[in-house]
């Protein structure tokens, strides 16, 4: 298996971000919450949810598509997932998060799926189309990306939009309790346009023998 | 002469007349249920029974805010002040428990800042239990907690639970106290019998509070065991059988006091004595004083905007769209008001972003369409095409989302739980509105205003790309 160079250094980027938010929260400089909402912060819980999603996503990705769609989308999940809760545990220094932390975490999922979801139908159906000579499972990714270029862009758009009109409507403390969402749709932009796509590339289906 | 046969003549219907009904039904009902939700409905003459309006609007009557009553986030606040008591002025105990904590001796004379934010845990968790996660629970320069509370929660229940010290002991018949409530791991609360009102409060142990149970209930079989709250005693039930497998269930408790003591015992015992300073005083809203006006304006502005780029894009099948989103806002506002979410930034969130999830479904279903009418297709070829292509792609996101949602509701007890039964909803609101609604209401269109490209696609769009 191997993964586009580029993939490979933003996974890189987002495990350097993930492994410096745990060292700080293990210092005790992450993961600020207003109003002493971290006391009832159930870690436990946060992780059970994080685990269904990925598990969720593996089983409904091969149902739906094939073992690639649903390792790329296992991928997406668990990246995103962690990459949000690490750039919110970060960010929490400036704002202070709110006690609703861990469910907008897992409500950042709506943007994995919006924008990694299209992408893999995308993937699968212009890899359908073209014989293996013609284009590289490399290629076809990146033509998947480009087709669903604006797509992407109007619900990054109306995405940002919405987490926007949360953050300007309150005080420091409205912004902090949105950050997860903020958090959640920088990640899943970051995995759909550079990893995930790279990564049901680089995962070649076994090829079936001739009866 | 012979008679000629009489020739049937086919009756046509009238396709436009049928879709200009639908189309008037449809949105006449879209108008009246948005009336209704702005305004709500006296059900009866004399008002006794009323459909309360449901939708936020800024300013004006508030009368929305029964339905949707806001937390303590976005509304008007109520600050308690619990202080600490000094010296031992705590209630006498029957007994003194055997492993009871060891600061709790001296907490009573000055709160450590371990016991402090234990109490800050402690009131958090029985708030959250009650589903207040809106709330703000606090230490004050001085040493006291303060707890912001919604205005429009029973502030005076409220006050009395939280001021609770909650430290519960099992004791046999002679008072002599062998267990107390920091081996409970569990505690929820059932019907004891047919008769619907008799409550029973089922408690579960940890494997040192389970020998325990077993030892004693087995010694004192025949007799009772008392279960006693801050050394009053409230059940006194006789033992029949040992009860060993470290689990009991308490019958003699109406359905608010099983209630009660199970958030209780479930939240754990505050390290400290507290009392209530006065009623509370009146506050301002956590997030900023305008937060819930402006929230209210800024996702309007959000709306109009969305749906202004659609209708420039798609024309009438971006009309269509809005008038779906709008829907499908309107309905998800109904659903949370009914299952009685609050006015907060959980229920918020899940609202629009099941929205947002319906704003990329409908946006990639008209891409698709216009990408089709452009190349030449017909319009009603285009939508369908749409549906059973691209409409995959969204379909598979609103079942994949719902079905996380779903288990997650199964998995979790906290604020995840409460956020994912709206958004579940929400979504299959949406996928109805979006693969359903949106689809008929589209098709009705092309049937009463014509197919004409222009009337799908931007003109530019079409010269750009013809």
């Amino acid at each position: 298996m191997r993964i586009n160079k580029g993939a490979a250094s933003a996974l890189v980027l987002s495990a350097l971000v993930a492994i410096l938010a745990l060292v700080l929260a293990l210092l005790g400089l992450g993961m600020k919450f207003n109003f002493g909402a971290g006391m009832t912060l159930s870690h436990l819980q946060l992780w059970a949810a994080i685990l269904t999603a990925a598990v969720v996503s593996f089983l409904f990705g091969w149902i739906r598509y094939d073992l690639a769609g649903a390792l790329a989308l296992l991928a997406a999940v668990v990246h995103d997932q962690l990459l949000a809760l690490a750039l919110s545990s970060l960010l929490s220094n400036l704002f202070g998060l709110a006690s609703a932390m861990p469910a907008l975490v897992a409500g950042s999922l709506a943007f994995t799926y919006c924008l990694t979801v299209p992408v893999l139908r995308e993937a699968r159906a212009v890899g359908r189309s073209v014989s293996q000579r013609e284009m590289s499972r490399e290629d076809i990714a990146r033509q998947a990306i480009r087709n669903t270029r604006l797509l992407c862009r109007v619900t990054v758009a109306f995405s940002a939009l919405l987490i926007l009109a949360f953050a300007f409507s309150g005080n420091l403390t409205l912004l902090g309790a949105v950050l997860p969402l903020l958090a959640g749709l920088a990640a899943a932009l970051l995995s759909s346009r550079l990893v995930t796509p790279f990564l049901w590339a680089a995962i070649t289906p076994r090829r079936k023998g001739r009866k | 002469m012979a008679k000629q046969p009489e020739v049937k003549k086919k009756r046509s219907v009238n396709r436009k007349a049928v879709s200009a009904a639908v189309l008037v039904v449809a949105l006449a009902l879209t108008v009246v249920f948005i009336i209704l939700g702005v305004t709500g409905r006296n059900m009866d003459a004399q008002g006794l029974y009323r459909l309360l309006p449901w939708l936020p609007v800024p300013g004006g009557s508030a009368a929305w805010q029964e339905a949707l009553v806001p937390g303590a986030g976005l509304g008007d606040t109520v600050v308690q002040t619990f202080t600490p008591v000094q010296s031992g002025e705590a209630p006498a105990q029957e007994a003194p428990a055997q492993d009871a904590p060891a600061q709790d001796a001296s907490a009573q004379e000055a709160p450590t800042q371990d016991a402090l934010e234990e109490a800050v845990r402690v009131t958090a968790k029985r708030l959250n239990d009650l589903g207040w996660t809106d709330t703000a629970v606090e230490v004050s320069p001085e040493g006291n907690l303060v707890v912001t509370l919604p205005k429009g929660a029973d502030t005076g229940f409220l006050g009395s639970l939280l001021g609770s010290r909650g430290e519960f002991t099992f004791a046999d018949p002679q008072g002599e106290v062998f267990l107390n409530g920091s081996h409970v791991t569990s505690a929820g609360f059932g019907y004891a019998d047919q008769s619907g009102t008799n409550f029973a409060l089922s408690i579960q142990f940890d494997a040192e509070g389970k020998r325990v149970f077993a030892e004693k209930s087995t010694e004192l079989l025949g007799q009772s065991i008392m279960l006693l709250r801050d050394g009053v005693t409230l059940s006194n039930p006789s033992i029949s059988t040992p009860l060993t497998d470290g689990a009991v269930s308490i019958p003699g408790f109406t359905l608010e006091t099983a209630r009660e003591n199970a958030i209780l015992l479930r939240s754990g015992a505050l390290p400290f004595e507290v009392t209530l300073q006065g009623a509370g005083e009146p506050g301002a809203a956590l997030h900023g004083e305008r937060a819930q006006r402006s929230l209210i304006i800024a996702l309007t502005v959000l709306f109009a905007l969305a749906a202004v780029c659609l209708i420039v894009c798609f024309r009438l099948a971006g009309l269509a769209a809005a008038w779906m989103l709008l829907a499908q806002l309107a309905l998800s506002y109904f659903f949370s008001a009914l299952i009685g979410a609050g006015f907060t930034v959980l229920t918020l969130s899940a609202i629009w972003l099941s929205w947002l999830v319906s704003v990329f479904a409908m946006a990639n279903l008209l891409l698709g369409m216009r990408e089709d009418v452009l190349h030449g297709r017909s319009v009603r070829q285009a939508l369908k095409e749409s549906y059973a292509g691209r409409g995959h792609a969204s379909l598979d996101v609103y079942v994949g989302l719902a079905i996380i949602a779903v288990l997650l509701i199964i998995v979790d007890g906290g604020v995840i739980k409460l956020f994912s039964e709206i958004f579940a909803i929400c979504l299959l609101l949406g996928l109805a509105v979006t693969h359903l609604a949106l689809r008929l209401v589209t098709y009705e269109a092309i049937n009463l205003f014509g197919g004409k490209s222009e009337l799908y696609a931007a003109k530019r769009t079409l010269k750009k790309e013809g």
